[in-house]
């Protein structure tokens, strides 16, 4: 059959023969991994939505803690630092999702390769968090003992 | 090219091998954290009476839900880790990496759930 000179380009023609191809077990696995990230994500926003209340219910209280040294203002001031940290990993986890499922959905290694720095970033987050967990309970340890 | 081997470029090769090694510190710092709570609670815990041992169960689940997540985040980390430093059989390090990560998020997902439905029925109960 004559190929056709005026068909638009398509992303798999000069892709090589036998290039990645996930089989339809794989396709599968990362739909769901990223369906459960989203589910993660989507958590993590309404969380930030709660503290965005909880702030204002700080700032509109603050007025009777002005005498306390603003107390108020400084409660908040943390809930927002708080909220934009969850805001990015929700979003690094939402934009990992996307590229994993994009990329085994098109047979492409690059958007895995994205996907892959978008969850480095969100597991540097949560490493730096767990790091200063533990080193928090070391000194609770050796406080009880 | 062989399926086996995923051509990434070095960059995500790289990208990938941090993100393996970020994950193994969030694996290990969390079952790390995990066991001296779990420790100091059990201590905490001896000095109560006989009929309240059962509290013991608690800090026992919580420990061992989270050293279970943890090992299937460090299970996928190092599957990962074999993406970026091997071309033996990337595909199949790359899926095995992915199942034990849907496992990781999957339970975190519904443990939230689980303690917001907890929570509420813990307000309902107050305020009723």
């Amino acid at each position: 059959m004559e190929q056709n000179p005026f068909a638009p380009p398509s992303a798999s023609a000069d892709r090589p023969q036998g290039g990645l191809v996930f089989s339809p077990e794989g396709v599968s696995i990362v739909a769901s991994l990223a369906t459960w990230m989203r589910g993660l994500s989507i958590l993590y926003f309404l969380f930030i939505g709660l503290l965005a209340l909880g702030s204002c219910a700080t700032c509109a209280g603050g007025g009777s803690l002005r005498g306390a040294g603003g107390a108020g203002g400084a409660i908040a001031f943390v809930f927002i630092v708080v909220m934009v940290v969850i805001g990015a990993a929700a979003s690094w986890l939402r934009s990992a999702a996307q590229d994993f499922e994009r990329g085994v959905l098109s047979d492409d290694e690059m958007p895995i390769g994205q996907g892959f720095g978008h969850l480095r970033s969100f597991l540097i987050l949560f490493g730096i968090l767990g790091l200063l967990s533990l080193a928090f309970q070391i000194y609770q340890a050796v406080q009880v003992l | 090219m062989d399926a086996a081997h995923i051509p990434f470029t070095d960059e995500d090769e790289r990208k990938i091998a941090s993100a393996a090694t970020w994950g193994m510190i969030v694996a290990i710092t969390s079952i790390s954290t995990g066991a001296i709570s779990l420790l100091m609670q059990l201590s905490v815990m001896s000095s109560l009476p006989s009929g309240m041992k059962a509290l013991v169960l608690v800090p026992v689940v919580q420990a061992a839900v989270t050293i279970l997540l943890n090992l299937w985040l460090l299970q996928a980390s190092l599957a990962f880790r074999k993406v970026a430093l091997t071309d033996e059989a990337d595909q199949e390090y790359l899926l095995a990496g992915f199942r034990k990560l849907r496992a990781y998020f999957m339970v975190q997902v519904i443990l939230i759930l689980v303690a917001i439905g907890l929570g509420l029925l813990a307000s309902f109960a107050v305020f009723s």
